[in-house]
């Protein structure tokens, strides 16, 4: 390839990817992250921290709440009427605690909450 | 694209390399796509909202629903796009970490990886986590029939959840192959392998294609070529004939359309 035709090629390309780059900042607001974005957020990791640490409650595990047979192990009193709730006819409202429950932080997040101790 | 790059332009000098490696870095810049992003509301606003789909989901007696969220500013979506995000609510026993016991939602999600969109994770977390970073608080309940439900709960709680994940995310997956996979495909994959009660994918696929109507993105082709350069969770390897991929409303429609709906409700904030 001589130098002349190189040159214009790269020009070439070189508009091409301008163009592409000025029509990429609508893309990633207006596009693909849009038919799908799936990212991962935690109340307790987002800036949301500053909900007071006895608003939240850490969750270590969730078992579902099978119909006809535990999936999950449901343990105690407390277990046992879910699960007869959850065993009872679907149009019945179920109960809910009402308070808030989160995964915990991300480890990113959780390796600064410390205070080494 | 890169690809092509490449293979048209071998001896090209260093530039375009570096015009691409300038549009890759901005896409990571903009992407945004690690644990913790931005909020947009308070967070009072977010947990209130999250215990209120919560309890409407309660209310109705969902053992299991599908809900969407927006992830994104509501302008900006494509047509036919309402939601960026969907998962599955499962009405659970939740263990806390001061060792009590109690009832609520717990939300099974596939999100893509932290610095490595391409990639993703089956990740339980809750709808106040589910509705943290979101731009509108509104969301689209689907709840399945209580026959749907049972299988459902059965498959979730099965190893046939984590063995239909694909890891290879792209975020218009073709949901006709198993190339790549994004939430909504694994949440319809989930689905029929409730519904005609098997865990191969295959079988399961070839139901898709005969019976789902997937969801074409219509995108400025610049903007679609921008994309496949700079953000590594584009890819249409998979595609045929435009770009189609599974969305929330075409889920909707498909149960619909099949019967497998019992309610479908929307919870948006007053």
């Amino acid at each position: 390839m001589n130098r002349a035709i190189m040159k214009k090629t790269v020009i070439t390309w070189s508009m091409l990817l301008a163009t592409v780059a000025g029509g990429q900042q609508a893309m990633a607001g207006g596009s693909m992250q849009h038919a799908g974005q799936a990212s991962a957020y935690s109340v307790q990791a987002s800036g949301h921290a500053v909900l007071a640490a006895t608003q939240l409650t850490s969750a270590v595990a969730a078992a579902p709440l099978q119909v006809a047979g535990a999936v999950g192990a449901v343990s105690g009193r407390a277990g046992a009427a879910l699960m007869q709730q959850a065993n009872d006819d679907f149009s019945k409202p179920l109960k809910v605690t009402n308070e808030t429950v989160t995964a915990g932080p991300a480890p990113s997040t959780a390796l600064y909450q410390h205070d080494g101790k | 694209m890169y690809e092509y790059l490449r293979t048209r332009n071998t001896c090209t000098p260093k530039l375009i390399v570096v015009l691409i490696g300038m549009l890759l870095f901005g896409a990571q810049a903009q992407a945004g796509s690690a644990a913790g992003g931005e909020s947009h509301f308070r967070a009072e606003q977010i947990s209130a909202f999250a215990k209120r789909v919560e309890k409407t989901m309660a209310a109705h007696g969902a053992r299991v629903a599908i809900l969407a969220r927006v992830g994104r500013p509501v302008a900006d979506l494509p047509d036919g796009f309402h939601y960026t995000h969907v998962a599955f609510a499962v009405y659970s026993q939740i263990k806390t970490t001061d060792g009590r016991s109690i009832p609520g939602y717990a939300i099974y999600n596939l999100y893509q990886d932290a610095g490595h969109p391409d990639h993703s994770s089956l990740v339980v977390d809750y709808p106040a986590d589910f509705f943290a970073g979101v731009y509108a608080l509104k969301t689209d309940i689907l709840i399945p029939t209580p026959e749907l439900q049972r299988q459902l709960l059965r498959v979730i709680a099965s190893d046939t959840y984590r063995k239909l994940h694909n890891p290879a995310y792209s975020v218009v997956a073709n949901p006709y192959n198993r190339k790549f996979q994004n939430c909504t495909e694994h949440t319809l994959d989930v689905l029929n392998a409730a519904i005609y009660h098997t865990d191969d994918i295959d079988v399961i696929k070839a139901d898709e294609r005969a019976y789902f109507k997937a969801q074409p993105v219509k995108i400025n082709p610049l903007k679609m070529l921008a994309g496949m350069v700079t953000m590594p969770d584009l890819k249409v390897t998979d595609q045929k004939h435009g770009v189609r991929t599974a969305s929330f409303t075409t889920i909707a429609r498909y149960l619909r359309q099949y019967d497998l709906l019992a309610d479908e409700l929307v919870v948006a904030q007053q």
